[in-house]
């Protein structure tokens, strides 16, 4: 009964040793073709452009008004918290801490995450299935560069636009709802919180926008083309694309995160 | 195309050596050793599942070998470092209708092109586009619908007319008939003819005896994965190989 146990736990680590393997050197495929991409951009640029759009300007509603909602409550909840200990002010520091460092890339990714990371793994597992892999394959076209060099490109561009958009939109939101309190002036508003901002703050909002478009593209696109024979097989390797891309953007944040404090 | 190797003395176009494909423990080619000379057709026929659009497959520099090599030119496709490059002057055409589904049908015709040459003529190749859908009788407003708009038929037609267009240097057209009515059967093949005509390099992968008497100058029949013979057309019909005469007079009717 043991020794099966301790068999089965040794396959399963070796499966996932293998997995593993084959992803890392999927990413350093996708990587290296990023960097010829020029020779194929005239094909693969329309694919960018597609990209961004979905991704980016047809998620915009759903950005700000999550983006409203969360300024909203944090000026709502700070203000009848902080102001009991009359630090009012601190109001514009929580904004930058949770908004900006924390919650702005991290929304935003699990947006882009149900919305494109589950669209681009659907989509390539069905050009699998239907074999138009190997119909590009045939006019010698790398599907690496077609689809998966010009899909992440994309999906960083638009989750770079989308977490500067909710920057803006929290922030905005936040003066709105904390004029329900007080009258406040959105001059007075933003030099406070410009007062409080460093551009420490808006580089760590924008390496981890990039990290984790880099991640969801990577991810959905490797399990998409894992697709092997069966439509039935797509909907299984979307889960298992929303699984890890969701558990990497985690733990990428806390990675980020304690280097940026570290380094601080 | 400075990489391409001058051309042998023998005008080898594509050259397969020893190739071999093995998939889940089952070995499905084995050391097929086959050259295909620039101006000649060349009939593959086989039983069903005999091997035959596999070997289109590798060969067309879509699917790797498990053991051999794949050379156009005195290139090799799959182990050499422009290989993968060489693979766009060949122009596949697969069994099933492939095109891609979120493309209009103009977009899958041109995509090839504007890879092959961004500088491409748009207006030269959208005339010829036209011209080869009047010939297949297709309506011309199928240009702008998307793939699952159409018939399987006009699909199939729409498949070789992209690869036409290409100007590739050898066609490896698998079963050419599949999903056509008998119209179109017959305006393709008179393409086709047109085609070997003016000195095309085709291999084709079919068990159409008419394709084969009159398209076909070598014949290969592949049997269990093997060469079982590789002969001349009309030798092919008188051969006393038992491998032949039990196929020809199972599979393309005697």
């Amino acid at each position: 009964m043991m020794k099966k146990q301790i068999e089965r736990i040794g396959r399963n680590g070796y499966y996932n040793y293998l997995g593993l393997r084959d992803f890392l050197l999927f990413t350093r495929d996708v990587l290296s073709t990023l960097f010829n991409f020029y020779s194929q951009v005239q094909i693969g640029f329309s694919v960018i452009v597609k990209q961004v759009y979905f991704t980016g300007y047809e998620a915009k509603w759903l950005i700000i008004f999550v983006a409203l909602a969360i300024g909203g409550v944090l000026i709502l909840q700070g203000n009848i918290y902080l102001t009991a200990f009359g630090q009012t002010r601190m109001i514009y520091l929580l904004l930058v801490t949770v908004v900006v460092r924390e919650l702005s890339s991290l929304l935003t990714a699990m947006i882009v995450i149900a919305r494109s990371g589950t669209s681009i793994s659907t989509e390539l597992g069905n050009m699998v299935v239907n074999k138009e892999i190997d119909l590009l394959r045939s006019f010698g076209i790398s599907p690496l560069s077609y689809l998966v060099v010009s899909r992440t490109a994309g999906v960083i561009a638009a989750m770079f636009i989308l977490t500067i958009v909710f920057n803006v939109t929290a922030v905005l939101g936040g003066w709105f709802f904390s004029t329900l309190f007080y009258p406040l002036n959105i001059e007075v508003f933003i030099s406070n919180f410009m007062a409080e901002i460093t551009v420490s703050d808006i580089i760590l909002s924008v390496i981890k926008s990039i990290v984790y478009g880099f991640s969801i593209a990577l991810i959905s696109s490797y399990h998409g083309l894992k697709v092997v024979k069966a439509s039935t097989e797509v909907p299984q390797r979307t889960i298992k694309a929303v699984v890890y891309s969701i558990t990497t953007v985690v733990i990428a944040n806390g990675i980020i995160t304690f280097v940026y404090y570290w380094l601080k | 195309m400075n990489r391409i190797r001058d051309e042998k003395m023998t005008n080898d176009l594509l050259t397969l050596k020893a190739v071999s494909f093995e998939h889940e423990e089952c070995l499905l080619l084995s050391g097929i050793t086959l050259s295909f000379l620039r101006g000649k057709v060349y009939i593959i026929t086989s039983e069903p599942d005999g091997g035959k659009s596999l070997l289109l497959k590798i060969a067309g520099g879509i699917l790797k070998p498990t053991e051999g090599e794949v050379e156009f030119r005195g290139v090799d496709l799959y182990h050499e470092k422009h290989g993968k490059d060489l693979t766009k002057r060949i122009g596949s055409v697969f069994q099933e209708s492939t095109l891609i589904s979120n493309l209009s049908v103009e977009e899958n015709i041109l995509l090839p092109i504007k890879y092959l040459d961004p500088g491409y003529n748009y207006e030269a190749v959208i005339l010829e586009v036209i011209n080869l859908f009047r010939y297949f009788q297709i309506n011309i407003r199928n240009l702008g619908k998307r793939p699952s708009d159409v018939s399987y038929s006009v699909k199939k037609l729409i498949n070789i007319i992209r690869v036409i267009v290409t100007k590739p240097e050898i066609f490896l057209i698998d079963a050419p008939f599949f999903n056509l009515n008998a119209v179109d059967r017959k305006q393709l093949f008179l393409k086709l003819l047109e085609m070997k005509k003016k000195g095309e390099t085709m291999v084709i992968a079919t068990n159409d005896r008419k394709l084969i008497e009159d398209l076909g100058d070598e014949v290969i029949l592949l049997a269990k994965g093997q060469i079982k013979e590789n002969c001349r057309t009309a030798d092919f019909f008188r051969s006393s190989n038992p491998a032949v005469i039990n196929f020809i007079d199972h599979q393309v009717g005697g």
